[in-house]
Protein backbone atom coordinates (compact mmCIF):
# COMPACT_ATOMS: atom_id res chain seq x y z
CA UNK A 1 0.00 0.00 0.00
CA UNK A 2 2.98 2.29 0.92
CA UNK A 3 4.34 1.35 -2.34
CA UNK A 4 1.27 2.25 -4.11
CA UNK A 5 1.48 5.64 -2.62
CA UNK A 6 4.71 6.39 -3.15
CA UNK A 7 3.47 5.57 -7.13
CA UNK A 8 0.69 8.21 -7.05
CA UNK A 9 2.75 10.68 -5.18
CA UNK A 10 5.57 10.48 -7.89
CA UNK A 11 3.09 10.50 -10.70
CA UNK A 12 1.48 13.80 -9.11
CA UNK A 13 4.78 15.78 -8.57
CA UNK A 14 6.09 15.02 -12.31
CA UNK A 15 2.66 16.25 -13.51
CA UNK A 16 3.01 19.32 -11.28
CA UNK A 17 6.77 19.94 -12.33
CA UNK A 18 5.33 19.39 -15.82
CA UNK A 19 3.19 22.55 -15.37
CA UNK A 20 5.28 24.63 -13.09
CA UNK A 21 8.02 24.09 -15.50
CA UNK A 22 5.35 24.86 -18.74
CA UNK A 23 4.09 28.12 -16.69
CA UNK A 24 7.85 29.38 -16.45
CA UNK A 25 9.09 28.71 -19.83
CA UNK A 26 6.10 30.74 -21.56
CA UNK A 27 6.36 33.38 -19.17
CA UNK A 28 10.17 33.44 -19.68
CA UNK A 29 10.67 32.88 -23.42
CA UNK A 30 7.25 35.59 -23.92
CA UNK A 31 5.66 33.10 -25.89
CA UNK A 32 2.63 34.66 -27.15
CA UNK A 33 -1.04 33.48 -25.69
CA UNK A 34 -2.21 32.08 -29.34
CA UNK A 35 0.69 29.98 -29.50
CA UNK A 36 1.18 28.38 -25.78
CA UNK A 37 -1.30 29.88 -22.93
CA UNK A 38 0.27 29.25 -19.36
CA UNK A 39 -1.80 26.62 -17.16
CA UNK A 40 -3.09 29.18 -14.98
CA UNK A 41 -4.03 31.42 -18.49
CA UNK A 42 -6.11 28.01 -19.04
CA UNK A 43 -7.25 27.52 -15.41
CA UNK A 44 -9.16 31.04 -16.01
CA UNK A 45 -10.35 30.49 -18.82
CA UNK A 46 -12.24 27.58 -17.12
CA UNK A 47 -13.39 29.56 -14.85
CA UNK A 48 -14.62 32.23 -16.30
CA UNK A 49 -15.95 30.00 -19.16
CA UNK A 50 -17.09 27.25 -16.19
CA UNK A 51 -21.11 27.25 -17.48
CA UNK A 52 -20.23 27.12 -21.38
CA UNK A 53 -17.71 24.38 -20.60
CA UNK A 54 -20.06 22.33 -18.87
CA UNK A 55 -22.68 22.49 -21.28
CA UNK A 56 -20.32 21.02 -24.33
CA UNK A 57 -18.85 18.61 -21.79
CA UNK A 58 -22.18 17.00 -21.28
CA UNK A 59 -23.09 17.34 -24.63
CA UNK A 60 -19.60 14.89 -25.48
CA UNK A 61 -20.09 13.21 -22.64
CA UNK A 62 -23.73 11.99 -23.22
CA UNK A 63 -22.52 11.44 -27.18
CA UNK A 64 -19.66 9.13 -25.94
CA UNK A 65 -21.78 7.08 -23.71
CA UNK A 66 -24.27 6.25 -25.75
CA UNK A 67 -22.19 5.30 -27.97
CA UNK A 68 -20.06 3.16 -25.99
CA UNK A 69 -23.56 1.47 -24.39
CA UNK A 70 -25.06 0.71 -27.81
CA UNK A 71 -21.37 -0.64 -28.71
CA UNK A 72 -21.10 -3.21 -25.86
CA UNK A 73 -24.99 -4.22 -26.38
CA UNK A 74 -24.29 -5.12 -29.97
CA UNK A 75 -20.52 -6.09 -29.84
CA UNK A 76 -21.84 -8.68 -27.34
CA UNK A 77 -24.58 -9.58 -28.53
CA UNK A 78 -22.66 -9.94 -32.13
CA UNK A 79 -19.90 -11.86 -30.29
CA UNK A 80 -22.66 -14.53 -28.98
CA UNK A 81 -23.84 -14.75 -32.07
CA UNK A 82 -20.94 -15.78 -33.84
CA UNK A 83 -19.67 -18.22 -31.38
CA UNK A 84 -22.82 -20.24 -31.73
CA UNK A 85 -23.62 -20.12 -35.28
CA UNK A 86 -20.87 -21.04 -37.74
CA UNK A 87 -23.46 -19.54 -40.93
CA UNK A 88 -24.03 -16.34 -39.11
CA UNK A 89 -19.92 -16.00 -38.42
CA UNK A 90 -20.17 -16.33 -41.89
CA UNK A 91 -22.14 -13.71 -42.76
CA UNK A 92 -21.31 -11.18 -39.87
CA UNK A 93 -17.69 -11.38 -39.96
CA UNK A 94 -17.15 -10.10 -43.64
CA UNK A 95 -19.94 -6.96 -42.57
CA UNK A 96 -17.55 -6.08 -39.28
CA UNK A 97 -14.10 -6.62 -40.87
CA UNK A 98 -15.17 -4.11 -43.67
CA UNK A 99 -16.40 -1.66 -40.95
CA UNK A 100 -13.09 -2.20 -39.23
CA UNK A 101 -10.91 -1.07 -42.66
CA UNK A 102 -13.17 1.56 -43.70
CA UNK A 103 -11.57 4.44 -41.25
CA UNK A 104 -13.89 6.10 -39.17
CA UNK A 105 -12.45 9.77 -39.66
CA UNK A 106 -13.85 9.04 -43.77
CA UNK A 107 -17.23 7.97 -42.94
CA UNK A 108 -18.33 10.60 -40.54
CA UNK A 109 -19.07 13.22 -43.12
CA UNK A 110 -21.57 10.21 -44.54
CA UNK A 111 -22.86 9.49 -40.78
CA UNK A 112 -23.95 13.63 -41.14
CA UNK A 113 -25.88 13.08 -44.02
CA UNK A 114 -27.62 9.96 -42.66
CA UNK A 115 -28.42 10.85 -39.70
CA UNK A 116 -28.34 14.71 -39.39
CA UNK A 117 -26.12 16.96 -37.38
CA UNK A 118 -27.30 16.79 -33.74
CA UNK A 119 -26.41 14.19 -31.01
CA UNK A 120 -27.21 10.98 -33.17
CA UNK A 121 -24.63 10.76 -36.05
CA UNK A 122 -21.85 11.13 -33.43
CA UNK A 123 -23.32 8.56 -30.63
CA UNK A 124 -23.40 6.73 -34.05
CA UNK A 125 -19.74 7.66 -34.88
CA UNK A 126 -19.16 6.80 -31.42
CA UNK A 127 -20.72 3.24 -31.77
CA UNK A 128 -18.99 1.95 -34.79
CA UNK A 129 -14.92 2.79 -33.29
CA UNK A 130 -16.06 1.51 -30.14
CA UNK A 131 -17.58 -1.47 -31.35
CA UNK A 132 -15.01 -3.44 -32.56
CA UNK A 133 -12.40 -4.43 -29.54
CA UNK A 134 -15.82 -5.33 -27.88
CA UNK A 135 -16.77 -7.93 -30.29
CA UNK A 136 -13.17 -9.27 -30.33
CA UNK A 137 -12.54 -9.22 -26.90
CA UNK A 138 -15.93 -11.08 -26.21
CA UNK A 139 -15.59 -13.80 -29.29
CA UNK A 140 -12.04 -14.73 -28.25
CA UNK A 141 -13.25 -14.99 -24.26
CA UNK A 142 -16.28 -16.86 -25.48
CA UNK A 143 -13.86 -19.54 -26.78
CA UNK A 144 -11.34 -19.56 -24.75
CA UNK A 145 -12.92 -22.10 -22.49
CA UNK A 146 -11.52 -25.04 -21.62
CA UNK A 147 -13.20 -28.03 -23.28
CA UNK A 148 -13.00 -30.04 -20.15
CA UNK A 149 -15.42 -27.56 -18.67
CA UNK A 150 -17.94 -28.17 -21.48
CA UNK A 151 -17.65 -31.61 -21.21
CA UNK A 152 -17.99 -31.52 -17.18
CA UNK A 153 -21.43 -29.22 -17.54
CA UNK A 154 -22.40 -31.74 -20.69
CA UNK A 155 -21.98 -34.56 -18.48
CA UNK A 156 -24.55 -33.11 -16.60
CA UNK A 157 -27.19 -33.12 -19.12
CA UNK A 158 -26.47 -29.16 -19.25
CA UNK A 159 -28.61 -26.90 -22.16
CA UNK A 160 -26.64 -24.83 -24.67
CA UNK A 161 -27.98 -21.88 -22.94
CA UNK A 162 -26.85 -23.25 -19.20
CA UNK A 163 -22.98 -23.67 -20.69
CA UNK A 164 -23.41 -20.04 -22.23
CA UNK A 165 -24.87 -18.32 -18.93
CA UNK A 166 -22.72 -20.67 -16.51
CA UNK A 167 -19.96 -21.28 -18.19
CA UNK A 168 -18.83 -19.47 -21.65
CA UNK A 169 -20.04 -15.86 -20.57
CA UNK A 170 -18.19 -15.91 -17.20
CA UNK A 171 -15.45 -17.16 -18.81
CA UNK A 172 -14.96 -14.07 -20.90
CA UNK A 173 -15.77 -11.48 -18.44
CA UNK A 174 -11.82 -10.56 -18.16
CA UNK A 175 -11.54 -10.33 -21.99
CA UNK A 176 -14.70 -8.17 -22.26
CA UNK A 177 -13.04 -6.38 -19.80
CA UNK A 178 -10.14 -5.34 -20.97
CA UNK A 179 -12.27 -4.83 -24.48
CA UNK A 180 -14.35 -1.98 -23.01
CA UNK A 181 -10.83 -0.75 -21.45
CA UNK A 182 -9.81 0.28 -25.31
CA UNK A 183 -13.34 0.70 -26.32
CA UNK A 184 -14.00 3.51 -23.69
CA UNK A 185 -11.32 5.95 -25.08
CA UNK A 186 -12.19 5.03 -28.36
CA UNK A 187 -15.98 6.10 -27.72
CA UNK A 188 -14.88 9.41 -26.94
CA UNK A 189 -12.57 9.68 -30.17
CA UNK A 190 -15.65 8.60 -31.54
CA UNK A 191 -17.78 11.53 -30.25
CA UNK A 192 -15.00 14.18 -31.05
CA UNK A 193 -14.54 13.28 -35.10
CA UNK A 194 -18.40 13.93 -35.14
CA UNK A 195 -18.76 16.77 -33.38
CA UNK A 196 -15.48 17.66 -35.62
CA UNK A 197 -17.46 17.50 -38.94
CA UNK A 198 -20.30 19.00 -38.08
CA UNK A 199 -22.40 20.16 -35.39
CA UNK A 200 -23.13 23.06 -32.90
CA UNK A 201 -22.51 21.19 -29.74
CA UNK A 202 -20.05 19.58 -27.49
CA UNK A 203 -16.47 19.65 -26.74
CA UNK A 204 -15.15 18.76 -30.01
CA UNK A 205 -17.35 21.70 -32.04
CA UNK A 206 -15.57 24.06 -28.93
CA UNK A 207 -12.29 23.33 -30.25
CA UNK A 208 -13.17 23.81 -33.52
CA UNK A 209 -14.57 27.17 -32.62
CA UNK A 210 -11.68 28.27 -30.47
CA UNK A 211 -9.36 27.62 -33.55
CA UNK A 212 -11.13 29.84 -35.84
CA UNK A 213 -11.16 32.67 -32.97
CA UNK A 214 -7.26 31.67 -32.62
CA UNK A 215 -8.54 31.17 -29.19
CA UNK A 216 -6.00 29.03 -27.71
CA UNK A 217 -6.79 29.09 -23.83
CA UNK A 218 -10.05 28.04 -25.24
CA UNK A 219 -8.89 25.12 -26.79
CA UNK A 220 -6.31 23.98 -23.91
CA UNK A 221 -9.38 23.97 -21.35
CA UNK A 222 -11.18 21.91 -23.67
CA UNK A 223 -8.52 19.42 -23.93
CA UNK A 224 -7.52 19.41 -20.41
CA UNK A 225 -11.76 18.03 -20.21
CA UNK A 226 -11.56 15.75 -22.89
CA UNK A 227 -8.50 14.08 -21.04
CA UNK A 228 -10.60 14.16 -17.55
CA UNK A 229 -13.33 12.46 -19.52
CA UNK A 230 -11.59 9.78 -20.83
CA UNK A 231 -9.51 8.78 -17.65
CA UNK A 232 -12.46 8.78 -15.28
CA UNK A 233 -14.53 6.82 -17.48
CA UNK A 234 -11.51 4.11 -17.98
CA UNK A 235 -11.28 4.49 -14.36
CA UNK A 236 -14.76 3.37 -13.84
CA UNK A 237 -14.80 0.81 -16.05
CA UNK A 238 -11.35 -0.50 -14.18
CA UNK A 239 -13.45 -0.23 -10.96
CA UNK A 240 -15.91 -2.10 -12.29
CA UNK A 241 -13.59 -4.96 -13.07
CA UNK A 242 -12.77 -4.79 -9.73
CA UNK A 243 -15.86 -5.51 -8.15
CA UNK A 244 -17.66 -7.33 -10.83
CA UNK A 245 -14.73 -10.02 -11.44
CA UNK A 246 -12.65 -10.27 -7.96
CA UNK A 247 -11.52 -13.70 -9.53
CA UNK A 248 -10.21 -12.48 -12.21
CA UNK A 249 -6.34 -13.29 -12.66
CA UNK A 250 -5.70 -10.49 -14.68
CA UNK A 251 -6.36 -7.95 -11.85
CA UNK A 252 -3.94 -10.22 -9.36
CA UNK A 253 -1.52 -9.71 -11.95
CA UNK A 254 -2.31 -6.51 -11.80
CA UNK A 255 -1.94 -6.53 -7.61
CA UNK A 256 1.25 -8.10 -8.39
CA UNK A 257 2.41 -5.27 -10.46
CA UNK A 258 1.84 -2.80 -8.27
CA UNK A 259 2.85 -4.44 -5.24
CA UNK A 260 6.27 -4.42 -6.40
CA UNK B 1 -18.89 -60.71 -6.44
CA UNK B 2 -20.57 -62.31 -8.84
CA UNK B 3 -23.79 -62.18 -7.12
CA UNK B 4 -23.67 -58.75 -6.70
CA UNK B 5 -25.68 -56.13 -9.04
CA UNK B 6 -24.03 -55.43 -12.39
CA UNK B 7 -23.94 -51.49 -12.52
CA UNK B 8 -21.69 -51.06 -15.94
CA UNK B 9 -22.08 -54.11 -18.52
CA UNK B 10 -19.48 -53.80 -21.17
CA UNK B 11 -19.70 -56.40 -24.41
CA UNK B 12 -17.39 -56.53 -27.71
CA UNK B 13 -17.06 -52.32 -27.66
CA UNK B 14 -15.25 -51.08 -30.65
CA UNK B 15 -14.19 -47.56 -31.24
CA UNK B 16 -12.91 -46.25 -34.16
CA UNK B 17 -12.01 -42.51 -34.59
CA UNK B 18 -13.02 -41.58 -38.00
CA UNK B 19 -10.01 -39.70 -40.16
CA UNK B 20 -9.83 -38.42 -43.77
CA UNK B 21 -7.00 -40.48 -44.53
CA UNK B 22 -6.77 -43.71 -42.41
CA UNK B 23 -9.73 -43.76 -39.48
CA UNK B 24 -7.88 -44.69 -36.28
CA UNK B 25 -9.00 -47.94 -34.48
CA UNK B 26 -8.53 -46.82 -30.91
CA UNK B 27 -10.77 -49.89 -28.84
CA UNK B 28 -11.02 -53.26 -29.89
CA UNK B 29 -13.34 -55.87 -28.39
CA UNK B 30 -13.24 -54.44 -25.17
CA UNK B 31 -15.88 -56.22 -22.65
CA UNK B 32 -16.14 -55.76 -19.04
CA UNK B 33 -18.63 -55.89 -16.32
CA UNK B 34 -18.50 -53.53 -12.86
CA UNK B 35 -20.38 -54.36 -9.79
CA UNK B 36 -22.52 -52.60 -7.55
CA UNK B 37 -19.66 -50.21 -4.98
CA UNK B 38 -16.65 -51.98 -6.65
CA UNK B 39 -13.95 -50.06 -7.50
CA UNK B 40 -11.91 -51.12 -10.68
CA UNK B 41 -8.60 -49.09 -11.95
CA UNK B 42 -8.09 -49.59 -15.38
CA UNK B 43 -4.89 -49.15 -16.08
CA UNK B 44 -2.23 -49.02 -19.84
CA UNK B 45 0.62 -47.18 -21.25
CA UNK B 46 -0.39 -43.64 -23.26
CA UNK B 47 -2.89 -43.97 -26.40
CA UNK B 48 -4.57 -47.20 -25.11
CA UNK B 49 -7.50 -46.18 -25.06
CA UNK B 50 -8.31 -45.96 -21.64
CA UNK B 51 -10.09 -42.30 -21.56
CA UNK B 52 -11.98 -43.03 -24.56
CA UNK B 53 -13.82 -45.68 -22.44
CA UNK B 54 -14.25 -43.90 -19.75
CA UNK B 55 -15.55 -40.74 -22.22
CA UNK B 56 -17.99 -43.45 -24.10
CA UNK B 57 -19.50 -44.59 -20.39
CA UNK B 58 -20.21 -41.24 -19.38
CA UNK B 59 -21.87 -40.76 -22.70
CA UNK B 60 -19.69 -38.00 -23.69
CA UNK B 61 -18.55 -39.74 -26.86
CA UNK B 62 -20.70 -41.98 -29.29
CA UNK B 63 -19.28 -45.77 -29.44
CA UNK B 64 -18.71 -47.14 -33.19
CA UNK B 65 -19.86 -51.23 -31.83
CA UNK B 66 -20.90 -52.88 -29.25
CA UNK B 67 -23.09 -52.60 -25.90
CA UNK B 68 -22.49 -50.32 -23.08
CA UNK B 69 -25.29 -50.51 -20.21
CA UNK B 70 -24.87 -48.37 -16.74
CA UNK B 71 -27.65 -49.12 -14.46
CA UNK B 72 -29.49 -52.01 -16.95
CA UNK B 73 -29.85 -48.49 -19.54
CA UNK B 74 -27.96 -48.34 -22.84
CA UNK B 75 -26.04 -45.07 -22.98
CA UNK B 76 -26.37 -43.27 -25.86
CA UNK B 77 -25.93 -39.59 -24.55
CA UNK B 78 -24.76 -37.78 -21.41
CA UNK B 79 -26.67 -38.92 -18.38
CA UNK B 80 -26.31 -37.26 -14.63
CA UNK B 81 -25.67 -40.42 -13.51
CA UNK B 82 -22.42 -40.30 -13.27
CA UNK B 83 -20.25 -38.09 -11.66
CA UNK B 84 -16.26 -37.11 -13.47
CA UNK B 85 -13.18 -35.76 -12.20
CA UNK B 86 -10.60 -34.97 -14.98
CA UNK B 87 -6.49 -35.25 -15.08
CA UNK B 88 -7.06 -31.28 -13.92
CA UNK B 89 -9.39 -30.04 -11.42
CA UNK B 90 -11.01 -27.87 -13.98
CA UNK B 91 -12.42 -25.72 -11.25
CA UNK B 92 -14.60 -22.69 -12.49
CA UNK B 93 -12.06 -19.93 -11.16
CA UNK B 94 -15.49 -17.38 -10.80
CA UNK B 95 -16.65 -19.65 -8.34
CA UNK B 96 -15.70 -19.97 -4.72
CA UNK B 97 -14.75 -23.60 -3.26
CA UNK B 98 -18.61 -24.00 -2.39
CA UNK B 99 -20.09 -22.66 -5.78
CA UNK B 100 -17.77 -24.92 -7.62
CA UNK B 101 -18.87 -27.89 -5.55
CA UNK B 102 -22.55 -27.02 -6.05
CA UNK B 103 -22.30 -26.44 -9.56
CA UNK B 104 -24.15 -29.75 -10.45
CA UNK B 105 -27.00 -28.96 -8.68
CA UNK B 106 -27.76 -25.61 -10.68
CA UNK B 107 -26.99 -27.19 -13.54
CA UNK B 108 -29.37 -30.12 -12.69
CA UNK B 109 -31.58 -27.43 -11.83
CA UNK B 110 -32.22 -29.46 -8.25
CA UNK B 111 -32.58 -26.59 -5.46
CA UNK B 112 -29.53 -25.27 -4.25
CA UNK B 113 -30.47 -25.41 -0.42
CA UNK B 114 -31.56 -28.95 -0.42
CA UNK B 115 -28.07 -29.35 -1.58
CA UNK B 116 -26.06 -26.77 1.21
CA UNK B 117 -25.23 -28.93 3.86
CA UNK B 118 -24.34 -32.35 1.39
CA UNK B 119 -21.86 -29.57 -0.19
CA UNK B 120 -20.49 -28.74 3.45
CA UNK B 121 -20.24 -32.54 4.40
CA UNK B 122 -18.55 -33.53 1.56
CA UNK B 123 -15.97 -30.47 2.34
CA UNK B 124 -15.59 -31.72 5.79
CA UNK B 125 -14.67 -35.06 4.60
CA UNK B 126 -11.82 -33.62 2.37
CA UNK B 127 -10.56 -31.09 5.25
CA UNK B 128 -11.91 -28.03 2.89
CA UNK B 129 -14.68 -26.67 5.32
CA UNK B 130 -11.97 -23.77 5.95
CA UNK B 131 -11.61 -23.14 2.47
CA UNK B 132 -15.18 -22.69 1.53
CA UNK B 133 -15.20 -18.91 0.56
CA UNK B 134 -11.90 -19.00 -1.36
CA UNK B 135 -11.50 -19.06 -4.81
CA UNK B 136 -9.78 -22.23 -6.81
CA UNK B 137 -6.81 -20.68 -7.35
CA UNK B 138 -6.00 -19.44 -3.79
CA UNK B 139 -5.54 -23.57 -3.59
CA UNK B 140 -2.83 -25.67 -4.03
CA UNK B 141 -3.26 -28.44 -6.52
CA UNK B 142 -4.24 -31.28 -4.24
CA UNK B 143 -6.52 -29.11 -2.43
CA UNK B 144 -8.27 -28.28 -6.12
CA UNK B 145 -8.51 -31.89 -6.89
CA UNK B 146 -10.08 -32.50 -3.78
CA UNK B 147 -13.00 -29.72 -4.73
CA UNK B 148 -13.92 -31.63 -7.95
CA UNK B 149 -14.57 -35.05 -6.55
CA UNK B 150 -16.86 -33.49 -4.30
CA UNK B 151 -18.06 -31.56 -6.97
CA UNK B 152 -18.26 -35.10 -8.70
CA UNK B 153 -19.77 -36.59 -5.54
CA UNK B 154 -22.90 -33.86 -4.70
CA UNK B 155 -25.57 -34.82 -6.69
CA UNK B 156 -24.61 -38.79 -5.29
CA UNK B 157 -24.40 -40.08 -8.50
CA UNK B 158 -24.15 -43.90 -8.55
CA UNK B 159 -21.15 -44.08 -10.58
CA UNK B 160 -18.19 -42.52 -9.79
CA UNK B 161 -15.60 -41.73 -12.96
CA UNK B 162 -12.06 -40.40 -12.79
CA UNK B 163 -9.34 -39.87 -14.87
CA UNK B 164 -6.14 -40.00 -13.99
CA UNK B 165 -7.33 -37.90 -11.70
CA UNK B 166 -3.74 -37.02 -9.54
CA UNK B 167 -1.80 -37.39 -12.99
CA UNK B 168 -0.99 -33.79 -12.74
CA UNK B 169 -0.05 -33.88 -9.11
CA UNK B 170 3.91 -34.71 -7.54
CA UNK B 171 4.61 -38.00 -6.12
CA UNK B 172 3.99 -37.21 -2.72
CA UNK B 173 0.80 -35.56 -2.76
CA UNK B 174 -0.39 -38.11 -5.02
CA UNK B 175 0.29 -41.00 -2.53
CA UNK B 176 -1.28 -38.94 -0.11
CA UNK B 177 -4.74 -38.27 -2.93
CA UNK B 178 -4.67 -41.84 -2.99
CA UNK B 179 -4.91 -42.89 0.53
CA UNK B 180 -7.48 -39.94 0.57
CA UNK B 181 -9.35 -41.29 -2.13
CA UNK B 182 -10.22 -44.09 -0.41
CA UNK B 183 -11.13 -42.71 2.46
CA UNK B 184 -13.64 -41.15 1.12
CA UNK B 185 -14.59 -44.01 -0.97
CA UNK B 186 -15.01 -46.20 2.01
CA UNK B 187 -17.38 -43.49 3.37
CA UNK B 188 -19.71 -43.27 0.32
CA UNK B 189 -19.73 -46.31 -1.50
CA UNK B 190 -19.80 -45.70 -5.02
CA UNK B 191 -19.16 -48.09 -8.26
CA UNK B 192 -15.66 -46.28 -9.43
CA UNK B 193 -13.80 -46.40 -12.37
CA UNK B 194 -10.16 -44.58 -12.20
CA UNK B 195 -8.37 -44.69 -15.23
CA UNK B 196 -4.41 -44.80 -14.71
CA UNK B 197 -0.73 -44.92 -16.25
CA UNK B 198 0.95 -45.63 -12.47
CA UNK B 199 0.73 -49.11 -12.36
CA UNK B 200 1.02 -48.56 -8.14
CA UNK B 201 -1.64 -46.57 -8.25
CA UNK B 202 -3.90 -49.06 -9.92
CA UNK B 203 -2.80 -51.99 -7.60
CA UNK B 204 -3.52 -49.64 -4.35
CA UNK B 205 -7.12 -48.50 -5.17
CA UNK B 206 -8.39 -51.34 -7.20
CA UNK B 207 -10.86 -54.34 -6.06
CA UNK B 208 -9.82 -55.43 -10.25
CA UNK B 209 -7.45 -54.03 -12.07
CA UNK B 210 -8.06 -53.76 -15.85
CA UNK B 211 -4.77 -54.05 -17.91
CA UNK B 212 -4.82 -52.55 -21.24
CA UNK B 213 -2.63 -52.94 -24.37
CA UNK B 214 -1.91 -49.92 -26.71
CA UNK B 215 -2.73 -49.74 -30.36
CA UNK B 216 -5.33 -50.31 -30.68
CA UNK B 217 -7.08 -50.63 -27.01
CA UNK B 218 -7.61 -53.84 -25.71
CA UNK B 219 -7.97 -55.44 -22.38
CA UNK B 220 -5.05 -58.19 -21.82
CA UNK B 221 -6.26 -59.30 -18.11
CA UNK B 222 -8.28 -58.47 -15.79
CA UNK B 223 -6.12 -58.69 -11.80
CA UNK B 224 -8.38 -59.33 -8.85
CA UNK B 225 -6.71 -57.23 -6.17
CA UNK B 226 -6.80 -59.51 -2.77
CA UNK B 227 -5.15 -56.84 -0.46
CA UNK B 228 -7.38 -56.53 2.54
CA UNK B 229 -9.21 -52.78 3.33
CA UNK B 230 -8.69 -50.86 4.63
CA UNK B 231 -5.67 -50.18 2.94
CA UNK B 232 -3.16 -47.87 4.37
CA UNK B 233 0.58 -46.29 3.41
CA UNK B 234 1.88 -49.32 4.44
CA UNK B 235 0.50 -51.58 2.18
CA UNK B 236 2.59 -50.26 -0.82
CA UNK B 237 5.10 -52.10 0.77
CA UNK B 238 3.84 -55.53 1.45
CA UNK B 239 5.39 -58.29 -0.23
CA UNK B 240 2.03 -59.20 -2.19
CA UNK B 241 1.25 -55.55 -3.24
CA UNK B 242 4.94 -55.64 -4.75
CA UNK B 243 4.19 -59.69 -6.37
CA UNK B 244 0.53 -57.78 -7.75
CA UNK B 245 2.69 -54.84 -9.73
CA UNK B 246 4.94 -56.88 -11.28
CA UNK B 247 2.53 -59.51 -12.17
CA UNK B 248 0.58 -56.24 -14.08
CA UNK B 249 3.63 -54.53 -15.07
CA UNK B 250 4.46 -57.92 -17.13
CA UNK B 251 0.95 -58.00 -18.64
CA UNK B 252 1.18 -54.22 -20.15
CA UNK B 253 4.59 -55.89 -21.82
CA UNK B 254 6.76 -53.77 -19.83
CA UNK B 255 10.12 -55.77 -19.02
CA UNK B 256 11.83 -53.45 -16.86
CA UNK B 257 9.84 -52.87 -13.24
Amino acid sequence: MSDRLQTIITSVVTIVVIFVLWEIGVRLFNIPEFLVPTPTAVLAKMAEKASLFSMHFYVTLYETLLGFLLGVVIGIACASVIVYSRFLANVIFPVIVILQIVPKVAIAPLFLIWFGYGWESKMLIAFLIAFFPIIVNTVSGLRSVEPEMIELVRSLEATNWQIFRKVRLPNSLPYIFSGLKISITLAVIGAIIGEFVGGNEGLGYLIIVANFELDTPLMFGSLVLLSLMGLVLYGIIELLERLLIPWSTTEEEKVVAVGM
Amino acid sequence: MQSRKKIIEIQHLKKIYPSKNAPILALSDVSFDVYEEEFVTIVGQSGCGKTTILKIIAGLLPKTEGTVLLGGQPVTGPRASSGIVFQQPVLFKWRSVLDNVLLPIEILRRNRGDYLQAALDLLELTALTEFKDRYPRELSGGMQQRVSICRALIHDPPVLLMDEPFGALDAMTRSEMNVELLRIWSERRKTSILITHSITEAVFLADRVIVMTPRPGMIADIVEIDLPRPRLAETRVSPRFNELVQVIGRKIGLKYI
